[in-house]
């Protein structure tokens, strides 16, 4: 590849990449690294690919050595992330401000985070790239390899398990 | 099948939420779950739950790489692109070498038709025998861009075309306008003369 081909991929990309990384290692520091060793392959393999190929190639090569740092932390740090997380080893949810005061969006999003960070695959990635990311259903299809109508059950899916996580903190926080 | 307003119980408007939300319910569904809403505080109240968390992920910002990893990125590609060898690979080389043989014999067999009587019309042979130099030419353009060789195509066309057409007296590529010239009478180069068979074929 081409450097001036490489820098132009480079700045078209790295936004897409690096939110990705960050989004599905819940870690900066992680997703940084994971950022670098993205677009280093893409240096060394971007040459194969035609350019309306490229951003779905780095899609998958982010998530793929995104959920390859996840494995090698869990097994450093024996922690069993299960999909939709268990509540009762997630951190305790703050003092209760009550389910009309759950709407203030601080607070949500810090719940929502934490609910992203739990939330298995293949939801997980859809949500992520579905809505902070804003592709389309087909788009996230390409990537993920995946049929047009598993990407939309499984999106709607996925933000159900969010809501019903949200919902039982709230039901938590109002019996405590 | 239409569905009626009071169709739904609260689990299955818990399963439809979601694409309600999204606006992709079929319209019976979406009048249905509407309806469900309008009596139920505890579904309206999942409801708007279902809205903050698309609206809260929505809200999730994207992120630009930090400036260092996109500096050690470079870095690291400046590094390789050091170490990778200024001249071709050996193997570009013996790729475009072959290539340019099977130019010359393109050549040759034009020669051998041109040097032995009239032919206005391009024969099959010499159809054939310009396809195939024409698809050497193209690969060989191919494996030069990949081996990073800055070969463009008036390059390829100055050092490889042109010498071959002259050498079998045909209109080089700038000629191409000008009245053609007679062949001219002479022996064929030593290289395309190796690859002839004697009917003219190509080895």
């Amino acid at each position: 590849m081409t450097r001036i081909a490489f820098e132009a991929a480079v700045t078209r990309h790295q936004r897409q990449v690096f939110t990705f990384a960050c989004y599905l290692l819940g870690s900066r520091e992680e997703a940084e690294d994971v950022t670098q060793e993205v677009l280093v392959r893409l240096w060394r393999n971007g040459r194969l690919l035609g350019s309306e190929k490229l951003g779905g190639w780095l899609l998958r090569v982010t998530r793929n050595a995104s959920y390859d740092r996840l494995r090698q932390r869990q097994r450093s740090a024996h922690l069993y992330v299960v999909d939709g997380g268990d509540p009762a080893t997630a951190d305790p949810p703050a003092p209760d401000p009550g389910p009309e005061e759950l709407a203030a969006s601080a607070e949500l999003g810090r719940r929502l985070h934490a609910a992203l960070d739990a939330l298995g695959e293949p939801f997980k990635s859809i949500v992520i790239l579905r809505e902070i990311q804003g592709l389309s259903y087909r788009e996230i299809a390409e990537v993920l390899e995946l049929p047009l109508s598993t990407v939309r059950v499984a999106l709607h899916r996925g933000r159900r398990r969010l809501r019903e996580r949200l919902g039982t903190e709230v039901r938590h926080a109002c019996v405590s | 099948m239409p569905v009626s307003p009071d169709a739904f119980a609260c689990h299955e408007v818990a399963d439809r939420l979601e694409a309600f939300v999204d606006g992709e319910l079929e319209l019976d569904a979406a009048i249905a779950v509407e309806g469900h809403l309008a009596g139920c505080a505890a579904c309206r109240e999942q409801h708007q739950l279902a809205v903050a968390v698309r609206d809260g992920l929505r809200m999730m910002p994207e992120l630009d790489t930090p400036g260092h990893v996109l500096a050690a990125v470079r870095r690291v590609t400046a590094a390789e692109s050091a170490q990778r060898p200024t001249a071709s690979p050996r193997w570009a080389w013996r790729t475009a070498a072959a290539a340019a043989l099977v130019v010359a014999a393109a050549s040759g067999v034009l020669w051998w038709h041109g040097a032995h009587g009239p032919q206005p019309a391009p024969s099959a042979r010499v159809t054939e025998a310009t396809a195939e130099a024409r698809l050497a030419l193209r690969y060989l353009a191919g494996i030069s861009r990949r081996a990073g060789i800055d070969a463009t195509r008036a390059a390829l066309v100055s050092n490889l075309l042109e010498p071959a057409l002259r050498s079998v007296g045909r209109d080089t590529v700038s000629t191409a306008s000008q009245p053609a010239a007679a062949p001219a009478a002479g022996p064929p180069t030593p290289r395309a003369k190796d690859q002839l068979h004697s009917d003219g074929g190509l080895s």
